[in-house]
C-alpha cells in the first residue's frame, strides 16, 4: 500500500502539510524508519523567548538502535572505523573496547543489543554510510515523548516514572539485552528509553544557552549571540537528565551505555 | 536550583561509567561539575591542551568555502601554526570582538613568529556568509588576506569541526547563532596545543608555544 506513494502524491501530501488543510499523507519511509512528527518541542533551556516552542517537520526515524551486529558489518565495509585504525581524535580509546577483537564480537557480546562505546564521529559516519543522519535534539526529545499510547507522554506519571527508573539504573552492571524487545511507542519506536542513551546531531548544544545565562558578564564573553534565555521550569526531570548528559559529552566520547540510531529526511518535493 | 542541576550531572555521569570519572578536579564554581570531561563549558581559564598522543584535526576531511569561492580542504593548512575559531558573520555582539581578539594575540607574537602563523575563521553560516560577504567582512575589518582565511563549512562539517575544537553551538530558528568563543592553537600537525577559552584570555600561552616551537 505504502508503494502507491509516488512523487505526486508526495507533492500533495507536503502541500496540503505546508498549508494545513489536511493531514499529511505518510510518505514511503526508508527500510527499519518510521515517520515521526510534525509537532512542537519545547526546549528545556529556550535561548530566546521565540524558542520556548520550536517546531519540528516530519521526518523518518529508526525504530531501533544501531546493534552491534549491525555496525560490525559496518567497520567490515569501512576498516578505518576499526577500533585498531581510527583516529584518536575521532574516537578516545575505549571505542569498542567491549568486543572481543577489532572485526569480532566474541562470545560476551550480543549481536542484536545495541551498540555502545561509540563515538559521535563513529555514529555521524554509520548513519552516512547508509544514507542517513543523526536525528538532531528536537527531533529526538519530539519522538522521545511519545508513550505507547500519545505522542506526549510527559504528562503521564506511568510512562516517565519508567524512564526515570531507567535513569537510576547502575550502568553496565548487567550486558544490554536485544533491541526491539520491549513495546514500541505511539510512531512505532523502539527503546528509546530503557536500554541506551543515544546520540544526538546537536548533542551539545542545550546548555550553551544556559550557561551564558547562569554566569553573568564572564559568560556573555564565551558566547555570542541572543542573550535573554528564559528557561523552563525543569518539571520533566527525564528531559533534564538527558541535557546535562549531553552537556558532558565531546565528539570523541564513548561510553558503555552510549549508543545512537539513524535518522532521515523526508524527501521534499518543490 | 543550580546546585541541584549539577549535583545531579555529576551523579548522572558516574552512573555511566565511574571508572572515568574518579579524578577529582579543583572545583572553582559548580559549573566546573561538567567539565572534567567537557573544557568547551569550564570556567573562564586558559587551558594547556595535553599533546602527548598523535591528535591532528587534519584527521577529519572538512571542507572550507573561502573568500574566492573556491573549496579547499582543511588539511590545506597543515605545515604551519593556525589560530583557529568560529563564528558568524551576522553576528551584531561577541562576534567581532573575535577578530579583534585574534588581532591581539597577533600582536603579541614576535614579527618574525608572526609572519609563519595563519589565522583561521571558519563560519558555521554557509548560507549567509557567502564568498562575497567574507570578503566584505575582511575589507570591512582590515584583515590581511595573506595570512587570514575566512571560510564557511557546510552544516554537517561545521558540527565536526565543532565537535574537534570543542566548540558548541546551537542554531536558533532565527537564523542566529548561539556559540562558545575558543580560540584553538594547532600546531603544523593540526595538533592542538593551546586552547583560549572565552575572549580576553591571557595571550602568553600562545606566546610561548610559538616562541619555543620557531
Amino acid at each position: 500500500m505504502r508503494a502507491m506513494a509516488t512523487s505526486s502524491v508526495l507533492a500533495i501530501a507536503v502541500t496540503l502539510a505546508s498549508t494545513g488543510l489536511a493531514a499529511p499523507r505518510a510518505p514511503v519511509a526508508p527500510a527499519g524508519m518510521v515517520l515521526v512528527g510534525p509537532g512542537i518541542y519545547r526546549p528545556l533551556y529556550p535561548t530566546a523567548p521565540s524558542e520556548q516552542a520550536v517546531s519540528v517537520g516530519r521526518f523518518f526515524l529508526a525504530t531501533k538502535p544501531v546493534t552491534n551486529g549491525e555496525f560490525l558489518a559496518f567497520v567490515a565495509e569501512h576498516p578505518e572505523w576499526r577500533r585498531d585504525r581510527v583516529k584518536r581524535i575521532l574516537a578516545e580509546a575505549a571505542y569498542l573496547t567491549h568486543w572481543a577483537a577489532a572485526d569480532r564480537l566474541g562470545p560476551g557480546v550480543r549481536p542484536r543489543s545495541p551498540v555502545t562505546n561509540v563515538s559521535w564521529f563513529a555514529a555521524r559516519a554509520y548513519c552516512t554510510a547508509r544514507d542517513a543522519r543523526l536525528p538532531t535534539e528536537r527531533e529526538w526529545e519530539l519522538a522521545a515523548r511519545a508513550s505507547d499510547k500519545a505522542p506526549d507522554g510527559s504528562k503521564d506519571p506511568a510512562f516517565t516514572a519508567r524512564i526515570l527508573a531507567f535513569y537510576a539504573e547502575p550502568a553496565a552492571l548487567t550486558s544490554l539485552r536485544d533491541v526491539g524487545q520491549g513495546r514500541p511507542n505511539f510512531y512505532g519506536l523502539y527503546d528509546l528509553h530503557g536500554l541506551a542513551w543515544e546520540w544526538i546531531y546537536d548533542y551539545g548544544a542545550s546548555l550553551v544557552a544556559s550557561d551564558s545565562r547562569e554566569k553573568g558578564d564572564a559568560a556573555r564573553n564565551r558566547f555570542c549571540g541572543t542573550a535573554g534565555a528564559n528557561a523552563q521550569s525543569p518539571s520533566d526531570y527525564a528531559a533534564f537528565m538527558r541535557v546535562a548528559f549531553r552537556s558532558s559529552l565531546e565528539a570523541a566520547y564513548t561510553t558503555t551505555r552510549l549508543g545512537f540510531r539513524c535518522a532521515a529526511d523526508i524527501e521534499e518535493v518543490p | 536550583m543550580r546546585s541541584a542541576i549539577y549535583g545531579s550531572v555529576l551523579a548522572l555521569t558516574c552512573l555511566l561509567g565511574c571508572e572515568r570519572h574518579v579524578a577529582p578536579t579543583p572545583v572553582a564554581s559548580d559549573v566546573a561539575a561538567l567539565p572534567e570531561r567537557s573544557p568547551a563549558v569550564a570556567p573562564d581559564t586558559t587551558t594547556p591542551v595535553q599533546t602527548a598522543s598523535a591528535e591532528s584535526v587534519y584527521d577529519l576531511p572538512v571542507s572550507l568555502v573561502d573568500r574566492t569561492g573556491s573549496t579547499r580542504p582543511l588539511e590545506s593548512f597543515r605545515g604551519a601554526p593556525v589560530l583557529v575559531t568560529m563564528f558568524y558573520g551576522s553576528c551584531a555582539s561577541a562576534c567581532p570582538l573575535l577578530t579583534a581578539d585574534l588581532k591581539r594575540i597577533e600582536a603579541k607574537l614576535p614579527a618574525a613568529t608572526r609572519a609563519k602563523v595563519r589565522v583561521l575563521m571558519v563560519s558555521f553560516d554557509q548560507a549567509r556568509d557567502t564568498p562575497g560577504e567574507l570578503g566584505r567582512m575582511m575589507k570591512e575589518r582590515h584583515i590581511d588576506p595573506e595570512r587570514w582565511t575566512l571560510a564557511s563549512a557546510s552544516d554537517d562539517d561545521a558540527r565536526a569541526l565543532a565537535g574537534v575544537l570543542g566548540i558548541r553551538y546551537r542554531k536558533l530558528d532565527s537564523g542566529e547563532f548561539f556559540h562558545s568563543s575558543v580560540i584553538v592553537l594547532l600546531d603544523g600537525e593540526g595538533r592542538p596545543a593551546v586552547r583560549l577559552d572565552g575572549l580576553g584570555q591571557d595571550a602568553a600561552p600562545v606566546v610561548s608555544v610559538l616562541g619555543a616551537s620557531s
